[in-house]
C-alpha cells in the first residue's frame, strides 16, 4: 500500500486559473456554480511568488487558464516572470482579448503554446454554445496564432449538440493548421454536471464521431495530432483522474486557494490551503487537503484489493463524490463499483431525452424520386421501394409524406391512381392528396382528398396571393367548377388567326386551351376535329386557316 | 526504417523544448501541454541536436565524452525513432 506521508513528487503540472471572468457563458463549463461567492482575485505579485515556490518544486508544465484569462491585463507579466523560471507555458483560452498586439508581448515574454477553444464548427452554433458571437473573432485568433508561429491546440468541448459534427470540426482545424485538436467529451461537474442530461450524447452519436476521428486519421496522417477524450460515463472502467490526487496537478484557483484537482473544492470535509496564507511547499507536502487522497489508504471495497487501483487509483474522488455521496467510494463509471448502475440509468435516460427530442413526427419525401435510383414503371421495383418506407415509417413512428409527381394527363376524377409509374405506389398510402392547376389562366389550385379509410373530402380550391406566395381558401367556384362548354369551331380558328399566317402545333394548342379554358388533351382533339373537319389546314408541319 | 544520411542537422522539433530539470534529475522535452522525461542516454543524444552539429559530428562527440567506440548504430536508430515523433525535425 502505497504511504500518504512519504514525500511526493513534483507538481509537475501548475493550473493557474487566473480568474472566474470570462465573457462567454458555456454550457458546459466545470467553473464552480458559486464562482460569485470566491475571494478577491491573487495580485500580479501573489501569481509571481506562487510561481517561483512551484518552480523550485520541480512544476514545469503551467497552464494559465480561468475563466478567460486574458481578462487580466497581467498575462504578460506573468508569462515573462514564468518563461524566465523555466515554465512551458500553455496559455488556455477563449480567444476573446487576444488581439495582435497582445499576441506579439507574450510572443516576446516567452510564451509556448495556445489552447484556443472552439465550441462548433459553425458560427451559429459555436455562438450559441457559447451564449456570445465570438466565432468570427475565434477564427481570426486562430489566423494570428498561427502568423506569430506558436503551437495550435484547438479544443473542442464535445456533447449531444456538436459530437455529430466532428468530421466538420477536423475540417476546420485542419484548416487552421492546428497543430491539436483535442476532442473532449463534456465531463460532468460544475455547470456542466447541472446540464447533463441535455449534454450527454447517445451511444450511437459517439461511435460515429470515434469512427468519423479514426477516418480522418487515416486519410490526414499525423502532421496534426487528434486526441479524442471519450465521455467517462460510457466506460466500465474510470479514468485515472489527475493521475491520482496530489500526485502530479496542482491548481490555483483565483482567489489563491490551492487544489489537487479544479474541481476538488466539492469535496466535502477537506479543508484546502491557501497561498495567500501557506507557500507552495507547505501546501503541496504538508496539507493535509493534499494528502487526504494521496497513497491508497483512504480506498474502500472494491477499490482497496483491486488489482487496478495502480492504474486508475480508484477514479475520480468528484465524480465518486457527486453521484454517491462518498468521495472515498470507488468512481461509479467502474463496473466494479455498486453504485455503477447509477451512470448506465443516466446514460439510459439521457439516451431516451434524445432520442424523444429527435423523433420526427412527420418525415416528407419530396420528391419520391429522389430518394431512389429504381424504374418507376417495373412494378416489383415500386413494390420493394413501397415496402422500405413502411419500415421508414414502422421504425420512425413518424407520419410520412410522399410527393410525387402525376401523370401527364389525368382524369377529372382520379386521385391516387394518377400517380406516374407502377400501380403499386399507388397500393402503399393511406391518405392522397392532388394538387392541381384548373385553369392556366387563374393563380387557383385545386386539391383533391382520397382516403383509404374515410370517405373523401370535397376539394378545397387556395388561392395564391402572388405578392407573400401564400395560399389562402377561396370561395370562389373556379373555372373547374363551372360547366364546362364545348370547344368550338370558332374558338380553334380565332385561335389560329391570332396567332398570325401560320402557326406550329403546340403554340395552336397552348392558344386553344387558353381561349376556351380547356386541358391539353380537349386541344389536341379540338385540333384534330378541326383538320378533319377542313377549318384549319396542316401543311409541313404548321397550320393555317384555309385559303 | 530511413536510414539518415551522416551529415544530416537534427534540431529539436518545432513547438517543443528540451531542458534539463533538478527536480526530476533528468532530461525532459516539453511540449503543447506535456512533457517526455528522458533516460539518460537520450537526454545526451538530444541536448547535442542543435540544428547546428551534423549525426556524424554528434556521435563522434557522445564517443568523445564517454571514451567508447561504435556508438554510431545507436545513435542513428535513436535519431530515426525521435525525428518520426517529431522530437526531432532535420535542418539542411
Amino acid at each position: 500500500m502505497s504511504d500518504a506521508h512519504a514525500r511526493p513528487g513534483p507538481p509537475l503540472w501548475l493550473l493557474c486559473e487566473l480568474t472566474y471572468r470570462c465573457p462567454l457563458h458555456c454550457v458546459f463549463c466545470y467553473n464552480p456554480v458559486d464562482f460569485s461567492r470566491t475571494g478577491a482575485e491573487l495580485t500580479t505579485a501573489e501569481w509571481l511568488r506562487v510561481l517561483t515556490e512551484a518552480r523550485a518544486l520541480g512544476a514545469v508544465q503551467l497552464g494559465l487558464s480561468g475563466g478567460e484569462p486574458l481578462v487580466r491585463d497581467d498575462v504578460e507579466t506573468i508569462v515573462a516572470a514564468a518563461h524566465d523560471l523555466g515554465f512551458y507555458i500553455n496559455l488556455i483560452t477563449s480567444g476573446v482579448g487576444l488581439n495582435e498586439e497582445r499576441l506579439q508581448a507574450l510572443k516576446r515574454a516567452g510564451l509556448d503554446n495556445i489552447q484556443l477553444s472552439f465550441q462548433d464548427s459553425t458560427r451559429q452554433m459555436n455562438d450559441f454554445l457559447s451564449s456570445t458571437r465570438t466565432f468570427e473573432l475565434k477564427s481570426k485568433v486562430a489566423a494570428l496564432i498561427k502568423k506569430y508561429e506558436y503551437p495550435m491546440v484547438l479544443n473542442v468541448v464535445l456533447h449531444r449538440l456538436n459530437i455529430d459534427h466532428v468530421e466538420e470540426i477536423l475540417a476546420m482545424a485542419k484548416t487552421m493548421e492546428a497543430d491539436y485538436v483535442e476532442l473532449a467529451n463534456t465531463q460532468y461537474y460544475g455547470w456542466a454536471f447541472k446540464n447533463r442530461e441535455q449534454l450527454l450524447p447517445s451511444r450511437a452519436q459517439l461511435a460515429r464521431a470515434e469512427a468519423v476521428t479514426q477516418r480522418f486519421r487515416a486519410e490526414n496522417g499525423e502532421r496534426m495530432r487528434i486526441f479524442f477524450v471519450v465521455p467517462d460515463y460510457f466506460e466500465r472502467r474510470p479514468k485515472a483522474c489527475m493521475n491520482g490526487l496530489g500526485s502530479i496537478f496542482l491548481t490555483i484557483t483565483p482567489d489563491g486557494t490551492a487544489l489537487p484537482c479544479h474541481a476538488a473544492r466539492m469535496l466535502p470535509g477537506l479543508s484546502f490551503p491557501n497561498v495567500k496564507k501557506a507557500s507552495v511547499e507547505h501546501i503541496w507536502v504538508e496539507s493535509s487537503g493534499f494528502k487526504h487522497f494521496r497513497g491508497d489508504a483512504w480506498m474502500k471495497e472494491p477499490c482497496r484489493s483491486c488489482p487496478e487501483k495502480a492504474k486508475d487509483f480508484g477514479g475520480c474522488r468528484c465524480q465518486a463524490y457527486l453521484l454517491t455521496g462518498d468521495a472515498a467510494n470507488a468512481d461509479p463509471v467502474c463496473d466494479l463499483s455498486p453504485h455503477h448502475h447509477l451512470v448506465t440509468e443516466t446514460v439510459a435516460r439521457a439516451e431516451r431525452a434524445a432520442a424523444q427530442s429527435a423523433a420526427a413526427e412527420v418525415i416528407i419525401l419530396d420528391p419520391l424520386y429522389s430518394t431512389h435510383d429504381q424504374d418507376e414503371n417495373d412494378t416489383r421495383a415500386m413494390a420493394a421501394l413501397c415496402q422500405s418506407l413502411l419500415r421508414l415509417r414502422d421504425a420512425s413512428r413518424a407520419a410520412l409524406i410522399v410527393v410525387h409527381h402525376v401523370r401527364k394527363s389525368i382524369t377529372r376524377y382520379e386521385i391516387g391512381s394518377a400517380f406516374r409509374g407502377s400501380s403499386a405506389l399507388h397500393a402503399v398510402g393511406d391518405s392522397y392528396m392532388l394538387l392541381t392547376r384548373p385553369s392556366p389562366q387563374l393563380s387557383t389550385v385545386e386539391l383533391r382528398f382520397q382516403f383509404r379509410y374515410a370517405a373523401a373530402q370535397p376539394p378545397r380550391l387556395l388561392q395564391l396571393d402572388p405578392q407573400t406566395l401564400w395560399f389562402s381558401s377561396t370561395g370562389q367556384l373556379p373555372a373547374a367548377e363551372t360547366p364546362r362548354r364545348k370547344v368550338e369551331k370558332a374558338d380553334v380558328t380565332q385561335a389560329l388567326a391570332g396567332l398570325g399566317p401560320q402557326a406550329r402545333y403546340s403554340q395552336l394548342r397552348e392558344q386553344i386551351m387558353d381561349r376556351a379554358e380547356c386541358s391539353k388533351r380537349t386541344a389536341q382533339m379540338a385540333i384534330s376535329v378541326a383538320c378533319q373537319q377542313g377549318w384549319i389546314v396542316q401543311d409541313n408541319g404548321q397550320y393555317h386557316l384555309p385559303l | 526504417m530511413n536510414t539518415i544520411a551522416a551529415t544530416a542537422k537534427p534540431a529539436i522539433g518545432r513547438g517543443m523544448r528540451l531542458q534539463w530539470e533538478p527536480a526530476q534529475k533528468a532530461h525532459v522535452l516539453l511540449y503543447p501541454e506535456g512533457m517526455i522525461k528522458l533516460n539518460g542516454s537520450a537526454g545526451e543524444i538530444m541536448k547535442r541536436c542543435d540544428g547546428v552539429r551534423t549525426l556524424s559530428e554528434i556521435t563522434a562527440d557522445l564517443e568523445r565524452s564517454f571514451a567508447t567506440t561504435g556508438l554510431g548504430d545507436d545513435v542513428a536508430a535513436f535519431v530515426a525513432m525521435a525525428l518520426q515523433k517529431k522530437w526531432l525535425e532535420m535542418r539542411s
